[in-house]
């Protein structure tokens, strides 16, 4: 019974986190995954404030939309709640960080105001309202799509290192070879599904 | 009515969101005091806030010509306890030679447990000053003549070459600009800035267009280019490259109280004549002195200004004078005030015409960060 009811789940984990990367398959959080990707411990540090904040906004747009917009009859204000809502939540993380864990805190640095306007984060709550998971399936999807991003950026990083010791046409330059090896790794994420979809899950 | 609704919830919420990160600021907003050693003077100082507010708090002022920003690297200082750990930005700004020797930037660190600070000696004598513009006169297009008076009570002692700090407060935030002192130290209760406006400049912008009697917040004085009683009695060369004439003109008032008792030589660039401010001054005071000699030169000098003398750069004009007259005197010293690319062109042609790279003394005052 338990095995029916989490696989649905395990699935969706997977197709958030790696066949429909919410990098590589909708473009989305562009932006920082290739800007901050020229350093992996920073590149680190980033995907893991974007999970953690993915989560957490998730969770609250979920609850936005559900007790307040919905019943209301405001669906067409989400895009403008959602906004402020990350904004807010960006602001209140930091703040309870920089209190309690000051470590942490200095480690996200400059991240954690940068967040408030990734677009990967508003994206992946707009996608939850739209394909209205449940709150459970909307915490799953969120985790995958942090963990997906994460994985990417931490992928890339690695890669670029390996990059800055290979000759690469001037004309290319940094964002131009990025963004190829980018599109390496969606393909070969694409292919991950089909394996998956086979294999059953 | 649904669009008013819709409004009013829009209203709400951001009200709801403000007032909720206002009462969450409240809460998390670390309380209590700590204690602070700086040097030798100890206090209890506010925890969370920066360390730079705290030492402000406590009455030694820093130079931050960034305002607390951590892009000019000025707050140096050595933590010797607390503190935590160098934050991202400070490990841009500092070598991690700096960072082995425990230097930090007091702007980046903050205040949370019992501190111990080391700060240079020379710095435990700046001050906060509340200053009343006593004259604004016009010197060129866009450099003022600004004149300040201290309070009756308050002395500022400074070495000529040194800077003070202007405070400019915005709602939102503090900012700092730094200007070098243009008057002479004998004048302990009065002090002057040349200021120069620049295009969208704040505190330049707001210096202007002061009314004489308005009062300002500075600090200091700041700076290591300094005039010390040794250079009476050896050849100096002053170069100033502009609005860079400034500390220039409080060495050059210092030196004249003395009766220039070795060769002073003034080199004065400027883009053109206007902004060639104090020259019939300068050549006057050439006439009645011999060991001081006057050196104008314009980079751009336009038709109607008239101009016969010296055309080019200024380290291209110094050149050509010291293949006529070579500063052999071991003691000589130069001191440069300008624009970084103007300061290194000039050092270059000081250390090749023999001047000894620990003898020249630069202050560079694009401050614009």
């Amino acid at each position: 019974m338990e095995t029916t009811s989490l696989m649905p789940l395990l699935g969706l984990l997977f197709t958030a986190a790696i066949s429909e990367n919410v990098a590589l398959y909708y473009f989305l959080g562009m932006c920082p995954l290739i800007s901050i990707s020229s350093d992996l411990k920073a590149a680190f540090q980033m995907g893991i404030t974007v999970s953690l904040v993915m989560l957490i906004t998730v969770a609250a747009d979920y609850a936005i939309f559900h007790l307040v917009l919905r019943p209301l009859g405001f669906e067409y204000l989400q895009l403008l709640f959602f906004i402020l809502t990350i904004a807010a939540v960006t602001q209140l993380l930091e703040e309870f960080l920089d209190r309690f864990f000051p470590a942490i805190h200095a480690a996200f640095g400059i991240f954690l105001p940068l967040i408030a306007v990734n677009c990967a984060i508003l994206g992946v709550s707009m996608f939850v309202v739209l394909r209205e998971y449940d709150l459970v399936s909307s915490l799953v999807y969120a985790a995958g799509s942090g963990l997906g991003w994460l994985l990417v950026i931490c992928l890339l990083a690695a890669l670029r290192r390996r990059v800055e010791m290979s000759s690469v046409s001037p004309h290319l330059g940094k964002t131009g070879i990025t963004m190829i090896l980018a599109a390496i790794i969606a393909m070969a994420f694409s292919g991950l599904a089909e394996v998956v979809v086979r294999g059953g899950i | 009515m649904s669009y008013l609704l819709a409004i009013l919830l829009i209203n709400l919420f951001v009200l709801l969101l403000c007032s909720l990160l206002t009462i969450a600021g409240r809460l998390l907003q670390q309380s209590g005091r700590v204690l602070l050693k700086v040097n030798e003077r100890e206090s209890e100082v506010d925890c969370g806030q920066t360390l730079l507010a705290s030492m402000a708090q406590q009455g030694t002022f820093l130079p931050a010509a960034c305002g607390g920003k951590g892009t000019c690297g000025r707050c140096q200082v050595k933590i010797e306890m607390g503190g935590g750990h160098p934050t991202a930005l400070e490990r841009l700004q500092l070598t991690p030679a700096q960072i082995a020797a425990l230097m930090r930037l007091a702007c980046q660190v903050r205040v949370r447990e019992d501190i111990r600070v080391m700060v240079a000696a020379e710095l435990m004598t700046a001050r906060a000053y509340r200053a009343r513009l006593l004259r604004s006169e016009p010197a060129g297009p866009d450099i003022r003549l600004l004149s300040f008076a201290l309070d009756a009570d308050q002395r500022l002692e400074f070495l000529p070459g040194q800077y003070m700090q202007v405070v400019f407060n915005q709602p939102w935030e503090r900012v700092l600009r730094a200007y070098s002192i243009s008057s002479a130290p004998s004048l302990q209760n009065e002090f002057s800035l040349d200021v120069q406006r620049i295009d969208g400049g704040l505190v330049s912008t707001y210096l202007h267009e002061l009314q004489p009697g308005s009062v300002i917040e500075v600090t200091g004085p700041f700076g290591e280019m300094t005039l010390q009683p040794q250079h009476n009695e050896t050849t100096l060369v002053l170069v100033a490259g502009g609005v860079g004439l400034a500390p220039i003109r409080s060495m050059i008032a210092q030196l004249q109280q003395h009766g220039f008792k070795s060769p002073v030589l003034l080199f004065h660039g400027a883009r053109s004549r206007e902004n060639l401010y104090f020259e019939s001054y300068f050549r006057d005071l050439a006439r009645n002195f011999a060991n001081f000699c006057y050196f104008p030169a314009l980079s751009q000098p336009m038709l109607e200004d008239g101009w016969t003398g010296q055309k080019g750069m200024i380290h291209q004009i110094l050149e050509l004078q010291l293949q006529s007259m070579p500063i052999s005197e071991p003691g000589a010293a130069a001191f440069i005030c300008g624009p970084a690319p103007m300061m290194q062109a000039v050092t270059k042609v000081l250390v090749a015409k023999g001047l000894a790279s620990d003898r020249i003394m630069t202050d560079p005052f694009d401050f614009n960060i």
